[in-house]
Formats: structure tokens, sequence, C-alpha cells
């Protein structure tokens, strides 16, 4: 997740102002200010931007994780993962390495990723029968990950400024006040033409996302669950169910748990380390 | 192996005894490995009646890794195959026996390893530390294990590499059963080194590659036993015996990324090969072309890879490689599906004469530890070369005309 504010007022200013911690609330401040005076911030943005603040300073976590396949007919296969994701610092976006486990055909496969804002994300595999490190376009957005029926920008870290925000309504959704907000994504390589997303009022976490593709039919609902607190602090979903609406086809993403801060370090997230990737 | 014995044993030792027998000292280790059954069928006769027309193996691999303590691990990599009809395919090999300094400012790794260097998908050029297992896979991406030990000090975005590589492996060829190999057999048990430590030369070799924002750039250079065999005729031309000359080879990979494009670029010059007629020639060669993905093919769930390549050889029709002025485009088809099925097609085509190779590769995955894949190679080569050029670089292509073949091969994970 960013950790970032990115309204283009307060992109002026960090321009101008050494970006320090400890200037970041009075920044804030200044920020609403003077966005407020400029022009009015739709409420959507500001509830993402609360999101954000409330993931900041997570520090590293890692995850093992199993995606169910289900075809339209209960067909199931099932691919497993391990994940590792580092904070950003300052400007940069977060670094996440995901080793696939299973299909054993593809196993020790790794994906490494340094994310970016306002352009393309850094990527390379590494494939182990060769010991072969590929950079791949970090453009690929919409391609299916894994054979899933999630995209890899829907499992890619996202950026606040990566979308426009509409605020649509306060919703009860299975007796949780959320609220509901649409967004657009910005970039012309993502698949969809729309998101709505429904934001849980009491602790800013995704309770449903509805995408919508090119075409504006609705192509997938993912709903997220099992929600549990971590450091006292971030609350992190632990069964993921994907629903492809225009085929019927499924794909629920369940983690077993997450290791918060276990020391992950920026050499652990280079091409010499995807490398060493078993 | 004599020099290289002693140390195997020692690390072989050293790594088993921790792997295995010390619990407290491993953080982490996995064992898997891969079981293959695999059929060859060829749908022409062969041009010898000693080669083979079917035949049947069966292939083990196994691998054992893991961390020995906070800075050092260690990996074992075995590879056994038994062919029904080419004593030379039935062969094991040690891929790694490695035990690894871990350090934020250096790696240091000591045993058998296997290296890759290169962008481009047809041919790898610039990839030259660890040596083509070419009975094991023609397409020549199956290495062996190399003796080395290797220096790795990382930067920022970008690593530099030294090895010491003390132990030359020969190439494997199919033997006089085998199909796929030149009409003259090749005569492995005597090879022939320009430097009178025979495969005990100390080879060198380094690369630095960093990354840009849009651009990846290596730079490499190696100077040792080159690891392609330039060919001597024997008496009678009755066999070919293969010759390791020394060479030096400075070599360049370039990647370009624009959004969903990979442009690719991999040079070398190489000095002191002996060319296809034996003479020493100092040559370049180039392979460039670019690699394209379509996501969501016409709105289904999958994805098509098209790549388009040039492949070119100062050499010319003195090349080593068939590759001396040729077009190749392939595509990967990956359906995205339950059973990971993917596709691939590949067409190599020759500039200069009607000479070409078709490939198609296909595989499903069957539940969590099983999978099928098939491989089917067609060779074109029309007409007959001239009795009065009978060396020429695709003649290597003429050689492999009858053997079109199917592969089927089904593979157990554990």
């Amino acid at each position: 997740m960013d950790q970032q504010i990115n309204t283009p007022a307060h992109t002026r200013i960090k321009e101008s102002l050494i970006f320090n911690f400890k200037y970041k609330a009075l920044l804030l401040l200044l920020v609403s200010a003077h966005a407020l005076g400029a022009q009015p911030v739709d409420r959507g943005r500001t509830i993402f931007e609360e999101m954000n603040i409330r993931e900041m300073g997570f520090g590293d976590f890692s995850t093992n994780q199993t995606m169910v396949l289900r075809s339209k007919s209960g067909q199931e296969s099932h691919r497993q993962m391990e994940n590792f994701v580092l904070e950003g610092k300052g400007e940069e976006g977060d670094k996440t390495l995901i080793i696939f486990r299973s299909p054993k055909r593809v196993r020790g496969t790794a994906l490494l990723t340094h994310a970016h804002q306002a352009k393309d994300d850094d990527q390379w595999l590494y494939l182990p029968i060769l010991g072969r490190v590929k950079r791949i376009s970090g453009a690929s957005k919409s391609g299916a990950f894994l054979g899933s029926e999630f995209s890899y920008e829907d499992l890619a870290p996202l950026e606040v400024s990566d979308f426009n925000y509409h605020f649509v309504a306060e919703e009860n959704v299975n007796g949780i006040a959320t609220f509901k907000v649409e967004r657009v994504p910005l970039d012309a390589d993502s698949g969809y033409s729309r998101q709505v997303v429904w934001v849980n009022q009491e602790h800013y976490r995704f309770e449903k996302i509805e995408f919508y593709d090119r075409k504006e039919a609705l192509l997938k609902t993912v709903t997220f669950n099992d929600y549990r607190l971590y450091l006292n602090k971030y609350w992190r979903p632990h069964k993921i169910l994907m629903l492809n609406q225009s085929d019927g086809k499924s794909t629920d993403m369940l983690i077993e748990s997450y290791d918060f801060q276990t020391g992950l370090k920026e050499e652990d997230f280079t091409q010499a380390s995807l490398r060493r990737t078993k | 192996m004599n020099g290289i014995k002693p140390l195997l044993a020692l690390l072989l030792g050293v790594v088993l005894n921790q792997m295995l027998l010390s619990n407290n000292a491993m953080a982490a280790s996995q064992a898997e490995g891969e079981l293959s059954l695999q059929t060859r069928l060829f749908n022409q006769d062969p041009q010898s009646m000693l080669q083979e027309k079917n035949t049947q193996s069966l292939a083990f691999a196994f691998n054992l890794s893991g961390a020995l303590g906070e800075q050092f691990d260690a990996e074992l990599d075995v590879f056994y195959r038994y062919d029904g009809a080419d004593e030379e395919r039935t062969k094991g090999d040690i891929r790694k026996l490695y035990l690894r300094w871990l350090n934020p400012h250096i790696e240091v790794l000591a045993g058998f390893n296997r290296v890759f260097w290169g962008v481009t998908e047809v041919n790898h050029l610039v990839d030259i530390v660890a040596q083509t297992d070419a009975v094991e896979s023609p397409d020549g991406e199956t290495k062996l294990g190399q003796p080395m030990i290797a220096f790795t000090v990382p930067f920022e975005n970008g690593l530099a590499d030294i090895y010491l590589l003390p132990h030359f492996r020969e190439r494997t060829f199919p033997g006089e059963n085998g199909r796929l190999r030149f009409s003259l057999p090749v005569d492995y048990d005597n090879p022939i080194y320009e430097d009178p430590d025979e495969d005990q030369h100390i080879d060198f070799a380094a690369r630095i590659a960093k990354s840009f924002e849009n651009t990846e750039l290596a730079l490499s250079y190696f100077q040792g036993t080159g690891r392609d065999p330039s060919y001597l005729f024997g008496v009678n031309n009755a066999s070919i015996q293969p010759y390791y000359p020394q060479i030096k080879q400075l070599g360049l990979e370039a990647q370009y990324i624009w959004d969903q494009w990979l442009f690719k670029l991999e040079f070398i010059h190489r000095d002191g090969q002996p060319n296809l007629f034996f003479e020493e020639e100092a040559y370049q060669a180039v392979t460039t072309g670019f690699e394209y993905t379509y996501y969501g093919l016409a709105g289904s769930a999958s994805d098509l890879g098209i790549i388009a390549e040039l492949l070119y050889d100062s050499r010319g029709q003195r090349a080593l490689s068939t590759y001396e002025e040729d077009f190749a485009l392939g595509g990967r088809w990956v359906l995205n599906n339950l059973h990971s099925a993917e596709f691939i097609f590949l067409w190599i085509q020759d500039l200069n004469r009607f000479a070409r190779v078709f490939a198609f590769e296909g595989s499903i995955e069957m539940g969590e530890s099983f999978a099928l894949s098939f491989e089917s190679t067609i060779i074109s080569h029309q007409p007959q070369p001239s009795v009065l050029t009978p060396l020429q670089s695709d003649r290597l292509l003429y050689d492999l005309r009858d053997d079109d073949s199917i592969e089927l091969t089904l593979s157990y994970y554990f």
C-alpha cells in the first residue's frame, strides 16, 4: 500500500520542502487548506488518503497464500505462493517478491516488483530451470495472474494517485456501515473502465469492489473476509473471494497468516537476491 | 576430473553433513524432485542403420537446498537419465553442488553451479560460463554443472560477477545410436585441447549488469577454453574430433522496455575460435529482436506473446552455428486455465538457403503433481548441399533432415 498523499498541491509543496516525517502533520494541514482553497477535493479521495495514512509504518510483512481456482462447473485447481512485502521509503513505492510453490512444475519461479508512482512498475521474473532473471514489462497490468480471476493489477500495490475518485453514498453492506466510492484508473493499460469500492467506515478497510470492464459491463466482484488485527494497527483479510460475473469462474485467495516486521531489508528485493530464489 | 575430485568430495561431505545430520544448523531446507518418462518418435527412417527409430527414456532429478545458519546456504541438484537406445544419453550430472557465503556486500560461491547470461530467446550468444548439455536438449537450453569459485558484488540497481573456472567440461553429443546428430559420429572420447593443461586450464569470466529506468545493460568478458568445439575430421573422415581452443570473448546484452514491448540485443566478439574450415577467424555475432505480449487475447483469459529475432554471424557459411543469417518468429500462447495449458511455436528460417526449423511445444498440468508435455521439431533442408562445398554451416541442419520428431514426456513432481 502507498503511504504518500499525492494531490497536485501536495506535490508542489514536496518539491519545495525537505520532506520529513516530523513535518507530515503540518504538511497535511497545509495541503488540506491549500487544496480546499483551490478546488474541492472529492470526499472519495480523502477516504483513500485516510486509508493510506492508516497503512503507513508497517515496515514489512510476509505471507503464505493459496489460490483456489474454480471453474463454472466447480472443478478446482490450487496455486500456492509465498509473498514478501517491503514498505517503500519516502517517495518510493513498495517492493514485493512472490515465489510460486505450486503447481510443482513452476515452483521456484519468482516475480520481483518495484512499484512506482506515476510510472510503470519495474518487474523481473526469475525462471529457475534456466537460472535466468528476465526483466518484463511493468505495463502488463490486465493479464490474468497464474490462470486465476485476479489480474496483476488487482494484486499490485496501488497508489492514491493511480485513480480519480467520486464519492457516491454511505451504504450498509451486510450490516456494516461503508463509504461507497467510485474510482477511475488513470492508467490507459488498466483492464477496467472504473471500480466501485465499499470501504468500512470504522476501520477504513475494503469490504467489496466491483470491477467494470472497458465496455462498462460488470466483470468481477471481490469481497474481503476474515479480517484480523496485526500490531494493534493493521487490519488484514484472510479470505479474498473473486467472482467473475461474465463466465461464472471464481478464485479464492486464502492467507494463512501475516508475519509483520520480520526484518526484511532492501537487499532482499534485488536482482542478486532474486537469483538466489529456491 | 582428477583435479576436481577432492574438492567435490569435500564439498559434498560438508553440504550433506550440514543439511542432513545437524538439524539445528538448518534454518530452512527443502527437498524436491522430478521423475519423468519420455518417448521420442521419429517419423522417418534414420540415415544410418545404427540409429534408433524410436526410443524411451527415464529421467530422475533431485534437489536439496537450504540455509546453513545465518551466513551460508547450500544446494545440491543431481540429474540422471537412462535412454533405451543411445548410450551417450544415458548419463548423470551434478548440476549444482555448492556452498555459498552470503553477506550484504559480497557473495562467494564454491562448487558446481549453472549460470545463465542473456536476453534473447532463440539462441544464447553471450551465455558461456556453463557447458551445453546438447544430448539432453538439442535447443541448447540445458547446461552441465560448472565447477567454479564465483564472487558476486551487488550495487545500486546492478551486480558484478567474477568467476574462476578451474575445470572444463566437454560438450555432450548424441552417440552412434542416437538421432539428431551429425552424419559422422563425434569421437567424444578424444577431444583435442589447444592448451597443454587441457581440461584443467583455469578459465576466467566476468559480467557487470545494471538496470536503468527502461533499460537493462550487461557487459561480459570470458577468457579460457571455448565451450563451443571446433571440429577436426579424423582419419578417412570416419569421425569428427571436437577441438577446444583458447578464446577471448567480449559480450554485450541490452534490453529496452517500451510499454508492452521488449527490444533485445546480444552481441559478441570472439577471438581464437577456428571456423568450420579450421582456420582461426575472429568474428562477431548478433541476435536482435523484440517480444510483445497481448493480454486477454480476443476477450478470453489467454495471453499471446510474440517474438521475432534476427540472427547473424560474420563468418557466414564458415560459422560453427547454423544461425549465420537467419530469421526467427515465435509465439507462446498461455491459456490461463485450470490446467495451465500453454503452447509454443517457433519458426527459424535461413535467409540464404531453403533451410528451416519448425518447433511446436505444449504442456498441461494434471493435478498438483503431474504434467504432460510434447515437443515436435520439423527440419527441412532442400536441396542437398553441393558436393564441391560439403562444408558449410547449413550442412549441420542438412545432417538432421531426417530427424523430424515428436517427444512426449510425462513428469511426476515430488
